[in-house]
């Protein structure tokens, strides 16, 4: 049996794609890297990958985080692959919450960036279509928002309240109906 | 300094008397005057920070292999080469990533790059760069760049880029002077850096506005500031005077910044600046997400969570109704005595603490409460808003004013009883109804438990001038009506027709004897007329509604233009177990008996009648539940979700 790191290099070096940001860097990826991301897949499928992909709406600086990204979960999601013939069960729980911890670790360091940097990945994963990395960087803004008052979201995301008092009493209105 | 787009003057903290060199950002650029050695010092007025720049007497040349010769003394503050300028200072500052500040440094005619980080003793100069004619820099994509008067552009490599969500172009904006100096006119050219050259464009765009000046330049997103787009806001010094204006592009021409009594003076060699606070460097927020973005994030807040997000702003607002759709405004309210509210339809309820133990409901949206003053002032009403907080006091029923102009009365009003006075002492006197006459007119049916009258009261003086009896309600004749209990409620229809439905309680012997006494049929217990008052001054009995609901009880009543055709032609009441106490008395109130109260519709198409709250309400409190149409004000023609 082939184990699953000769496979993947072989599927590596049968397809590589090249991603092209909006400022005309390109990026070598793998297949298994791209395609975690649907468009990009869709794309493969369609044959239109050659001379290689170009991202308008990607700078090269989101598009190298986006890459990380994609590498690491691809990555993640192979050796679950490939492990699972060759251990046992107990010894495959093991090393699948090893690989757990490993990506939730990945994740949260990840999402240490500056709140610019945050919406450009929520844009390009829209974009791009990556599902998960779109759900973490939601879930972080929303995590943000969480628990705040109108006057801490204003504050956090230098928003000017608009709103007349009038406006705001509407809402208040509104919403002051509890759901049974 | 001068702010867009407000444009109100604004006095910030600066705790430093002497006038400022220049600025950066949010940065004003002092000489730091506390005998450094002629340093620098970066002074943010909006956060009190500073950051302390080197002394142009530092400046470390470093050549090509990237050691650094030091060439400094005290005694020749310039940079240490041949052919330097006599005297230098700095010209331009900008930040860079990093934490690197850059700047121009030279006389008025040339100038070189130095950079240094804040708080360190050296600036750095590349030993192989000359003295160009430069006449402006700028930070972008990771590097410096320099213009010069000819228009060639330098760049300087520093690290990383920044990013802050703002339009990312290298821009040129160049001031054309037109013959006589009269005119201005301005060319703006983006940097193709893959050409090497300067393109021309005929705009900046709809959503971008440039603001240039000597110190510090930036181009902002409108969209979210209330400003106009394709605009350049300059600011020039010239020897004379500061000059500023907003160049539009698209028309070609130059409109004021500021209003007249601001014109920019020059104060001590200070020239005008503009400042850029970072909470501007807005970078694309929360609420101009795509929508279908900001959906995955609104998708994970709870709803008291959303209702933040609402409040925040008017853009969050529509995002979030964008993807949450406000349900349609809901027909009428049911208020219960206890503090619940509940839409209809819908059934949504929210509770109102302050509208326990209301007495009765009026003007649509009003509960009313009985208060005591705090000076022995007995009886006092109160007409409170659940839905707006809003109040309005009425007169103590102590104090009814009976006035002696006498009033027309037509026809014969029907007299029960003796003649009585407001003065009787043992009559509990309260209030049975009110209604909103319009204006600031309510008028209140009050009694005790025999004697009833109509009151008016409001701000001035109101009067009841003319008591007319129009219809003579004969119907009540028929034969089945004698030992049967009727309600009968008035409402005024969306058509402006005065309604009144008639509901008759079968009598309780019904029950036990059912042949022996004629009821009338099913169909027939709920009776809508129509009052002529025109023709034959009768009432005329009605057989639909017209698309309309009723909702019908004591305290209050209105009617409302149902959505869908099924909504219609239903007549909404609220029953209790006392309905066969038609009026209820203060004697009864007074009892305090637990009632069960459930609120009835009733279809005038097919006679039948169907519950509409899950479950009876079982309340001790004074006063049964009642319909309130707080919108109805503001929306009369609004079709309701029924």
């Amino acid at each position: 049996m082939a184990s699953a790191g000769s496979g993947d290099e072989k599927a590596a070096a049968a397809a590589m794609i090249t991603l092209i940001s909006s400022d005309n860097e390109k990026f070598e990826v793998t297949e298994a890297t791209a395609t975690l991301s649907q468009t990009i897949r869709h794309m493969i499928e369609d044959g239109c990958t050659d001379g290689g992909v170009p991202l308008p709406n990607v700078t090269s600086k989101i598009l190298a985080r986006v890459i990380e990204y994609c590498k690491k979960h691809a990555t993640a999601a192979a050796g679950e692959e490939g492990s699972s013939s060759s251990f046992s069960d107990a010894a495959f729980l093991e090393v699948d919450r090893a690989f757990l911890e490993e990506l939730e670790e990945f994740d949260d360091a990840f999402l240490e960036v500056d709140r610019a940097t945050l919406f450009d990945l929520i844009l390009a994963a829209n974009y791009l279509d990556i599902k998960g990395l779109l759900n973490l960087t939601c879930q972080k803004v929303a995590d943000s928002v969480k628990g705040k008052t109108p006057e801490q979201i204003r504050e956090m995301y230098n928003i000017v309240n608009d709103l007349t008092p009038e406006e705001e009493a509407e809402i208040r209105r509104e919403t002051q109906w509890a759901f049974e | 300094m001068a702010r867009a787009p407000g444009r109100h003057p604004i006095q910030l903290p600066c705790p430093r008397r002497v006038p400022y060199l220049g600025s950066c950002d949010d940065w004003l650029l002092f000489i730091n005057g506390d005998g450094d050695g002629g340093s620098y010092l970066l002074l943010n007025p909006f956060s009190g920070d500073t950051m302390r720049l080197p002394s142009l007497s530092r400046v470390r040349h470093v050549v090509g292999d990237g050691s650094a010769a030091t060439m400094a003394t005290t005694a020749a503050p310039l940079m240490g080469l041949a052919g330097d300028p006599p005297e230098t200072s700095v010209r331009k500052v900008v930040t860079c990533p990093r934490g690197v500040v850059a700047a121009i440094v030279g006389d008025g005619r040339r100038g070189r790059i130095v950079v240094c980080r804040p708080g360190t003793d050296w600036w750095v100069a590349s030993a192989h760069d000359p003295w160009r004619k430069l006449r402006d820099i700028a930070s972008y994509d990771g590097k410096v760049f320099a213009v010069d008067g000819d228009g060639d552009l330098y760049a300087a490599a520093l690290g990383e880029d920044a990013n802050t969500g703002e339009p990312t172009a290298l821009l040129m904006v160049r001031r054309v002077l037109l013959r006589g100096g009269a005119a201005i006119r301005y060319k703006v050219s983006m940097a193709d850096l893959a050409s090497s050259r300067w393109v021309e464009v005929p705009s900046v765009g709809g959503d971008t506005a440039l603001f240039v000046g000597p110190w510090s330049s930036v181009a902002r997103r409108v969209s979210r500031r209330d400003m106009l787009g394709n605009r350049i806001h300059f600011l020039e010094n010239t020897l004379s005077g500061g000059r500023a204006g907003a160049y539009d592009m698209s028309d070609g021409q130059t409109y004021p910044l500021l209003p007249p009594p601001l014109e920019l003076k020059q104060h001590g060699g200070a020239p005008a600046t503009w400042l850029f606070p970072r909470e501007q460097d807005g970078a694309l927020s929360l609420c101009n997400l795509p929508a279908d973005v900001f959906g995955h994030v609104a998708r994970r807040l709870s709803a008291s969570e959303r209702l933040s997000l609402r409040l925040v702003c008017r853009d969050c607002d529509a995002a979030v109704r964008g993807q949450w759709p406000p349900l349609r405004p809901p027909s009428a309210y049911l208020a219960l005595p206890d503090g619940r509210i509940f839409t209809y339809p819908g059934l949504r309820s929210g509770h109102f603490h302050d509208c326990m133990n209301y007495r009765g409901a009026a003007c649509d949206g009003y509960l009313l409460f009985y208060e005591d003053g705090g000076d022995g002032v007995l009886g006092l009403l109160r007409l409170t808003s659940p839905f707006t907080g809003k109040t309005r006091l009425l007169p103590s029923l102590l104090a009814i004013h009976a006035r002696d102009d006498p009033i027309e009365i037509d026809g014969e009003l029907p007299r029960r009883g003796t003649a009585s006075t407001w003065t009787d002492a043992d009559e509990v006197i309260s209030v049975r109804k009110l209604v909103a006459c319009g204006g600031d007119l309510v008028a209140a049916l009050v009694g005790g438990e025999k004697y009833s009258a109509v009151d008016a009261s409001a701000g001035g003086e109101a009067a009841i001038t003319r008591v007319e009896m129009v219809i003579l309600g004969g119907y009540a004749t028929q034969h089945y009506a004698r030992d049967v209990h009727t309600a009968r409620y008035l409402v005024t229809s969306g058509a402006g027709k005065l309604l009144m439905v008639r509901r008759a309680f079968p009598p309780e012997q019904e029950m036990v004897t059912p042949l022996t006494t004629p009821t009338p049929p099913p169909g027939k217990r709920v009776a809508v007329f129509r009052a002529d008052l025109a023709a034959s001054r009768q009432w005329v009995e009605m057989s639909g509604l017209g698309g309309e609901a009723l909702f019908v009880g004591r305290l209050c009543s209105g009617a409302v233009r149902a959505a869908t055709s099924s909504g219609g032609d239903k007549v909404f009441f609220i029953e209790d177990d006392s309905a066969d106490t038609p009026v209820p008395t203060e004697r009864w109130r007074s009892m305090l008996r637990p009632s069960s109260h459930q609120a009835v519709a009733y279809d005038m198409r097919d006679g039948t009648i169907a519950d509409v709250l899950p479950r009876k309400v079982y309340t001790d409190l004074p006063a049964p539940p009642t319909w309130l149409f707080p919108d109805r004000g503001s929306s009369s023609n609004d079709e309701c979700n029924i």
